[in-house]
């Protein structure tokens, strides 16, 4: 019995989805629809085309920005001490020698002699 | 198809008079679904400019010209889809107005045969509004596109590119949650009639 029911309701929703599919008529387009239609189209064009415009001014802003950095870049010396460092190789030299350094003798060697001489040992 | 296949590539290439031949040739089957999708005939014209908007701006994308009219359906259903997620919040203000508007239609209704076929029209329109309400926006589509629009699985799976499968499970679940509120309303208008 429930099961009738149900289906009746199937029928009688289906039933109102046709009622509603002649209720939902295509309506006639106004005389003004085509020009309005262009107008939009007119519009996102201009506002595209602003956009092209100012993106192609950062571009051209941006390129402009990185040659003078480049040329900021070449014009100054990269070595702070005046002596430019011309392949990898000097570099590692120049870096080795400045580690050598940490291991330079010392200048004067204490001896006994030194200790004794001071009172430190008698 | 409803145009030529050469008319669809000379209004990609760009020729004006090309794509207001398709426009025309569209204009009433678009129509007609974006009254059925939407069911507010005064926002249909703006819908199908939008539609047709779009369909300019993206016609060069379209690779197939076979697939013309699979594309504009998937136009409409979007633009439909944009324009019912904008109102959605305005439609469920005006269902709570509802019976207050029933009862000024049915005032109405003694005015003349005209006034009266418009009346029962909207108030159709309503009725399945609400019920649709009861879906999210997609499968409100979907279900429109398949029960009202008569559209089949395979076609929906063209328009969506989407699996059949799921979607006949989405269309099945989506159906059951409309029934079960027509169910609920009819029973609401049987103990309103009782009481």
């Amino acid at each position: 019995m429930q099961y009738e029911d149900f289906s009746n309701s199937e029928e009688r929703l289906n039933q109102l989805f046709a009622e509603y599919r002649q209720a939902c008529d295509a309506p006639e387009l106004s005389a003004g629809f085509m020009p309005a239609l262009w107008q939009r189209i007119e519009a996102r064009q201009s506002t595209s085309w602003v956009f092209t415009k100012i993106s192609g001014w950062f571009v051209a802003a941006s390129a402009a920005a990185t040659a003078v950095l480049a040329l900021a870049l070449l014009t100054t010396p990269s070595s702070p001490t005046g002596t430019p460092v011309a392949t990898y190789v000097d570099a590692l030299a120049a870096d080795h020698l400045a580690e050598y350094t940490l291991y330079t003798e010392p200048v004067h060697v204490d001896t006994i002699a030194d200790y004794s001489a001071g009172g430190i040992i008698e | 198809m409803l145009v030529e296949f050469e008319l669809i590539k000379k209004a990609q290439e760009g020729d004006a008079a090309a794509f207001n031949q398709v426009v025309m040739a569209y204009r009433r089957k678009t129509l007609g679904t974006i009254a059925r999708l939407i069911g507010r005939p005064e926002d249909v014209e703006d819908v199908a400019q939008e539609v047709f908007l779009r369909l300019y701006f993206s016609l060069d994308q379209l690779r197939a010209p076979e697939g013309f009219e699979a594309w504009l359906y998937r136009l409409t259903v979007n633009a439909a889809y944009d324009h019912l997620r904008k109102h959605r919040r305005r439609a469920e203000t005006r269902v709570a107005d509802l019976s207050e508007q029933q009862m000024t239609m049915a005032d109405a209704a003694a005015s003349s045969t005209v006034d009266r076929d418009e009346n029962r029209k909207r108030q159709i329109r309503e009725t399945v509004d609400e019920l649709l309400s009861s879906v999210s926006t997609e499968d409100r589509i979907l279900l429109t596109l398949k029960e009202v629009e008569g559209l089949s699985l395979k076609d929906l799976e063209k328009v969506y590119g989407a699996n059949e499968n799921a979607l006949k499970v989405r269309l099945f679940r989506a159906r059951q949650r409309v029934l079960k509120a027509f169910n609920g309303a009819e029973k609401g208008i049987k103990a309103g009639v009782g009481s």
